[in-house]
């Protein structure tokens, strides 16, 4: 049985992780955009990126549009070689004969 | 993990990848079809109003049109950049440049070699101005952008050499509904 990472095994990290690394390499996703995408709280994905961020999946930039604050996440290389280790580990399961 | 779950994870993967491609680098997509449809109404009401001798009130139509066009084209820039920072929306100002340098260019042209006493030369330099501005569009953004730029010449062309008094109309159906459908399928599967 191949291993899953269990940082992003978990559902709602899972999804953060498919949403960002949706996007191209280099493009960010404004924090409420993936709250609305994701149907989540803002203390909910705020707890998640935080231990994504904390496992180098993400990275969260907080910045000023005017006097308004704003807040980017990406997926870091590392995230996105992990999130497509993971993606390969559940084919594993689907198709362990193929591998 | 059994292998149903891992298949319900794949697919919500897979959901959620195509939902944040779509919903945060639409504007590309967005963009053609508000097009599509401006060109629609604009060519449709210019062969009905040369079909009626009403040249005078042409420039009645258009100008209207092409000022939704512009508002509704910076106000799709604006939402997008304030999703996601993609290529397109951060290309966005320098893109609109891009455009407003594009239109500066026909005129100068429009005025110099006096393209405006010729109704249809006028117009297919405008649209295969628009044509290269959508082929180009595409090199940064999504390569069906590039086609629908390319066969808005073709189709310009053909029109204006072979049927030219159906060029409007020829516009307006294929032009117009090439940029809707376009701008629909680069919604659907990116762009």
């Amino acid at each position: 049985m191949p291993e899953l990472d269990p940082v992003i095994h978990q559902p709602t990290r899972l999804r953060i992780m498919a949403a960002l690394v949706g996007l191209d390499e280099g493009d960010r996703a404004d924090f409420t955009f993936l709250r609305d995408l994701l149907g989540l709280t803002d203390g909910n994905l705020s707890v998640h990126l935080q231990r994504l961020e904390e496992a180098g999946y993400v990275r969260v930039e907080k910045t000023f549009v005017g006097r308004r604050p704003k807040t980017w996440v990406w997926a870091t290389p590392e995230g996105r070689a992990a999130f497509a280790a993971y993606v390969d580990a559940l084919e594993d399961i689907l198709y362990p004969q193929v591998r | 993990m059994q292998p149903n779950e891992a298949m319900n994870d794949l697919r919500a993967i897979r959901q959620i990848m195509e939902r944040a491609r779509r919903t945060s680098d639409g504007f590309g997509g967005w963009f053609m079809v508000l097009w599509g449809a401006i060109w629609f109404l604009g060519f449709v009401g210019t062969h009905i109003l040369l079909h009626f001798q009403r040249d005078e009130a042409i420039n009645w139509l258009w100008t209207p049109l092409n000022t939704i066009g512009i508002l509704g084209s910076i106000y799709l820039g604006i939402r997008m950049a304030r999703r996601a920072r993609t290529r397109s929306s951060t290309l966005w100002t320098p893109l609109l440049l891009y455009w407003l340098a594009l239109a500066a260019f026909d005129g100068v042209l429009i005025w110099q070699f006096r393209l405006y006493t010729n109704g249809l030369h006028m117009a297919l330099l405008i649209v295969l101005t628009i044509a290269l501005g959508y082929v180009q569009f595409g090199l940064f953004t999504h390569w069906s952008i590039s086609v629908v730029g390319l066969f808005l010449g073709l189709v310009a062309v053909a029109m204006a050499t072979w049927l030219p008094e159906y060029f409007n109309l020829g516009i307006a159906i294929l032009g117009g509904g090439a940029l809707i459908g376009g701008g629909f399928w680069a919604l659907r599967y990116g762009g």
